[in-house]
C-alpha cells in the first residue's frame, strides 16, 4: 500500500500566510513598547475599528488556532481546568483563559512561540456571537481588571421581514457608535474616520479578488480545496484590511487560475467531492487534507472558510459603520436554521457539486452543532445528498480520536457510490 | 485463483481465504493482542495451512478492521462497514440490515440488494454496548463470558441496568449482586441494556428485513433474543459471525483479483 507519497496537492501561495501571521502578532507584541493600547477581541469583531486607531489587537480564537496548530495548548487548557472551568467549555476559551491565568502567575509557557506570547490587554472587546463569549470576556476581566465593551449581536429570527432586518442593522450601528466613543475614551484621541475608510477600501479590494477566487474554487475537478481555503482564512478575518492581505489573495487567485488552465488538480483522480459544515479540528488540517486525498476525495467547500466580507457589494467605505453592521447578517450563527440549510448547505452543495456532506460536531461547541442531525436529514431528503456527523473539536485534541474519525469518514466515502444515480 | 480477507479488530484478527468461486477454503481467528501486525500475519498463515496452499497462491489480499493499515502484504484496505455488508450479502443475499457488535464498537449498517453499504451508525467513543462491555460484566459476576448467553435463558425477570457507562454499569452489577439478586436476572438485564442501546443505532438507519447479526456477540444467545424482542424481528445468525468482515474482504479481494487478471 502506498503511504509516503503526498496525495493532497496544496496551493503553494497559501504558505505566504505564515509571514502575515508572524508580522501581525509581532506588531501586537510591540504595541506596549510603542505606547499603543492592546485589545483582546473575543469573537469575530470589527477589527478595522481598532486597526484604524493603531491599537495592537488580535482575535482570541485566531490566536487559539495558532496555539493549537503549534501543539502548545495543553498547559493552558489544564490551567483553565485547575481554575474550575469544565472541559466542556469552548476550547478556544479554555486556551485563552488558561493563558491569562498563567500570565497572572508570571508563567508564560516556555514552549509557546515567541510571537504568540501576546501582552496583557488594556481593554477587552467582545462580540457575543455565541453564549460563551460574554462569559469568557467576564472571566478575562476578572483576571486583568480592565474595561470591556460587549457588543450584542442581533439575531435574525425572520428571514423575510425587511423591517426586522433594518432594525437589527440600526441596532448594530448604534452599538458601533458607542464602541467608537469607548475607543476615543480609551485612547484619548478622536476617531480617525479617514483611516477607517482606507482600511475598508483594502477590505473591498480583497473581497473583489476573493469573489473571483470563489468562482475558481467551485471548479470541477478541484484546483483548490477547503483545507487550502482554511489556511488562507485569517487574511479575510483578523489580518484583513491591508495591502498584504490583498496581495495574498491575488497570489492565490492567480495560482488557482493557472492550475485550472494547466489542468493541475487537488488530487490526481477526483472521485468524490464533499462539503464540510461548521469549523474543523485546526490541529488536524494537514492530516485530514491528506486523508481525504488518499481516498480520491476532496473536501471542496464549506461555509466556515468563506469567512467575513465575502461580498464586495456590501462594502461601502463611505458608510463604514453600516458596512460593519451589514457584514454580520452573512454569518450562520445569527441566522435561522432554515436560512442556514438553504444558504450554507443546499446552495453550497449545488455550487460545489458535492456527493456528500461532513458535519463537524465539536465537543466544546454545542451551540453551533445542536442542529446538525436535523439539518443533515433535511438536506438528504431534499437533495439526495448523504451526510455524516463526526464528533471532534476545533482546538482541543483530547476530543479527537484519529482511528474513530478516520474510520467513520472512510466508511462514509465507501458508501457514496451506492447513492449515485444510475 | 485464491483471495484473502484479513479483519484485524481490537480483540481478534481473522482471515478468510476464498477460491475462484468464492467458496471458503480456509479461515482462522487469533487474539489480536498488543501486536496487531503480527496477529494479522499469524491468522493469515493459519488460514493458509487450513486451505493447504501457500501465500504465493493468493492473488489478492484485502485488509479491514481497525488494524487494516498495519498489514504490509495487503494490496488494499477498506473499512469493516463495507466488508461486513459484502460478507453478509454473500452468506444471506436477503440481508438488508446488519447489526455488528464487536470488541470495541457496535454498529448498524444498511445494505442494498447488491451487498453495498448505503448507511451506517456506530456507537460513540465508549465501550458501552460492545463485546468489551460484556467482558467487564462477566468479570464482575465471576462467570465465563461464553456462558452468559445460556445462563440468561434461565432468568425469570430482568434486573434493569440503567447506566450505559461500562464502569458505572459494573458498579450497578456489583451492587445488584450484593443485594442478593439472581445472577441469571442480572445477566438478562445486561443483555437487554445492550439490546436497547444497539436498537437505537438500528432504528436510526432503519430496520429493514432481513436483519443479520455479525461479530462475536452474535454468539451470545441472550443478546440475540433481547435484540429480537427489541426489534420485533428474527435475526439471521451466520455460523461464524466473527468472520463476516473477513469474508466480505475476501470476496471484494476476489473481485479485484479478477479485474486485475482480465486487464493483464
Amino acid at each position: 500500500m502506498e503511504k509516503k507519497e503526498k496525495h493532497h496537492n496544496k496551493v503553494e501561495s497559501t504558505r505566504l500566510i505564515q509571514g502575515i501571521v508572524k508580522d501581525f502578532y509581532e506588531s501586537v507584541n510591540r504595541a506596549p513598547h510603542e505606547g499603543r493600547k492592546v485589545c483582546w477581541c473575543v469573537g469575530a469583531g470589527p477589527y478595522e475599528l481598532f486597526k484604524a486607531m493603531d491599537i495592537g489587537h488580535f482575535q482570541t480564537e485566531n490566536w487559539g488556532v495558532a496555539v493549537t496548530s503549534r501543539k502548545s495548548e495543553r498547559e493552558m487548557i489544564e490551567e483553565s481546568a485547575r481554575a474550575g472551568y469544565s472541559s466542556d467549555c469552548c476550547s478556544y476559551a479554555s486556551i485563552n483563559i488558561g493563558y491569562a491565568l498563567l500570565m497572572q502567575k508570571g508563567r508564560i509557557p516556555d514552549h509557546l512561540s515567541p510571537e504568540l506570547r501576546v501582552p496583557k490587554p488594556d481593554f477587552l472587546f467582545c462580540i457575543n456571537t455565541c453564549p460563551s463569549m460574554a462569559q469568557w470576556t467576564e472571566a478575562l476581566r476578572e483576571v486583568f481588571n480592565v474595561p470591556a465593551f460587549i457588543m450584542d449581536v442581533p439575531l435574525f429570527y425572520d428571514d423575510h421581514d425587511e423591517a426586522h432586518y433594518q432594525r437589527n442593522i440600526l441596532y448594530a450601528i448604534e452599538q458601533l457608535q458607542e464602541a467608537v466613543a469607548f475607543l476615543e475614551e480609551i485612547t484619548g484621541r478622536p476617531y480617525p474616520w479617514e483611516r477607517l475608510k482606507e482600511i475598508q477600501t483594502y477590505i473591498k479590494k480583497a473581497a473583489i479578488v476573493r469573489k473571483e477566487l470563489f468562482e475558481l474554487w467551485c471548479h470541477k475537478p478541484s484546483a483548490i480545496s477547503y483545507w487550502d481555503m482554511a489556511i488562507a482564512l485569517g487574511a479575510a478575518n483578523v489580518f484583513r484590511g491591508t495591502p498584504e492581505a490583498v496581495a495574498f489573495f491575488t497570489a492565490i487567485r492567480d495560482e488557482v487560475a493557472d492550475r485550472i488552465k494547466r489542468g493541475i488538480t487537488t488530487v490526481r483522480k477526483e472521485k468524490h467531492r464533499l462539503l464540510w459544515y461548521m469549523n474543523h479540528p485546526w490541529f488536524k488540517v494537514g492530516h485530514l487534507a491528506e486523508f481525504f486525498a488518499r481516498l480520491d476525495a476532496v473536501v471542496v467547500g464549506g461555509q466556515y472558510v468563506i469567512g467575513p466580507y465575502s461580498d464586495p457589494e456590501r462594502i461601502d467605505p463611505d458608510r463604514p459603520l453600516w458596512t460593519i453592521a451589514e457584514e454580520h447578517p452573512t454569518r450562520p450563527y445569527v441566522r435561522t436554521m432554515k436560512y442556514k440549510i438553504e444558504m450554507f448547505m443546499k446552495a453550497l452543495a449545488n455550487s460545489f457539486q458535492v456527493d456528500g456532506i461532513v458535519f463537524h460536531a465539536p465537543r466544546t461547541c454545542r451551540p453551533n452543532s445542536w442542529d446538525h442531525f436535523d439539518a443533515g436529514e433535511i438536506v438528504k431528503r431534499e437533495l439526495g445528498i448523504p451526510y455524516i456527523i463526526i464528533e471532534a473539536d476545533h482546538t482541543d485534541p483530547q476530543f479527537y480520536s484519529e482511528a474513530e474519525v478516520d474510520n467513520r469518514l472512510q466508511a462514509f466515502i465507501e458508501t457514496l457510490p451506492s447513492h449515485h444515480k444510475e | 485463483m485464491f483471495a484473502a480477507g484479513i479483519d484485524i479488530g481490537s480483540l481478534t484478527a481473522k482471515t478468510v481465504i476464498v477460491d475462484d468461486r468464492a467458496r471458503i477454503v480456509g479461515h482462522a481467528l487469533v487474539l489480536t493482542g498488543a501486536m496487531s501486525k503480527r496477529a494479522g500475519e499469524i491468522s493469515f498463515e493459519s488460514a493458509l495451512k487450513v486451505a493447504g496452499i501457500s501465500s504465493s497462491d493468493v492473488t489478492y489480499v484485502l485488509a479491514t478492521g481497525y488494524g487494516r493499515n498495519n498489514v504490509p502484504f495487503a494490496k488494499a484496505e477498506m473499512t469493516e462497514i463495507t466488508c461486513h455488508a459484502r460478507g453478509a450479502h454473500h452468506l444471506f443475499p436477503e440481508t438488508r440490515t446488519i447489526i455488528d457488535i464487536g470488541g470495541q464498537d457496535s454498529k448498524a449498517i444498511s445494505v442494498n440488494e447488491r451487498g453495498a453499504a448505503t448507511n451506517f451508525m456506530m456507537n460513540d467513543k465508549c465501550a458501552a454496548g460492545s463485546g468489551r462491555f460484556l467482558e467487564v460484566m462477566a468479570r464482575a459476576l465471576e462467570i465465563e463470558l461464553d456462558r452468559m448467553g445460556e445462563l440468561s435463558l434461565q432468568s425469570t425477570k430482568e434486573v434493569p441496568i440503567s447506566s450505559m457507562c461500562t464502569v458505572f454499569a459494573e458498579s450497578e452489577v456489583v451492587s445488584a449482586v450484593a443485594k442478593g439478586l439472581d445472577p441469571h436476572d442480572i445477566i438478562n438485564g445486561i443483555h437487554h441494556a445492550i439490546a436497547k442501546r444497539v436498537s437505537v443505532l438500528v432504528e436510526h438507519v432503519g430496520v429493514k428485513e432481513r436483519v443479520l447479526m455479525s461479530g462475536g456477540v452474535a454468539k451470545n444467545v441472550g443478546v440475540v433474543r433481547a435484540l429480537e424482542k427489541q426489534l420485533n424481528t428474527a435475526l439471521l445468525i451466520p455460523e461464524d459471525p466473527q468472520l463476516v468482515g473477513a469474508l466480505g474482504a475476501a470476496v471484494i479481494a476476489l473481485e479485484r483479483a479478477r479485474v486485475q487478471a482480465s486487464s493483464t
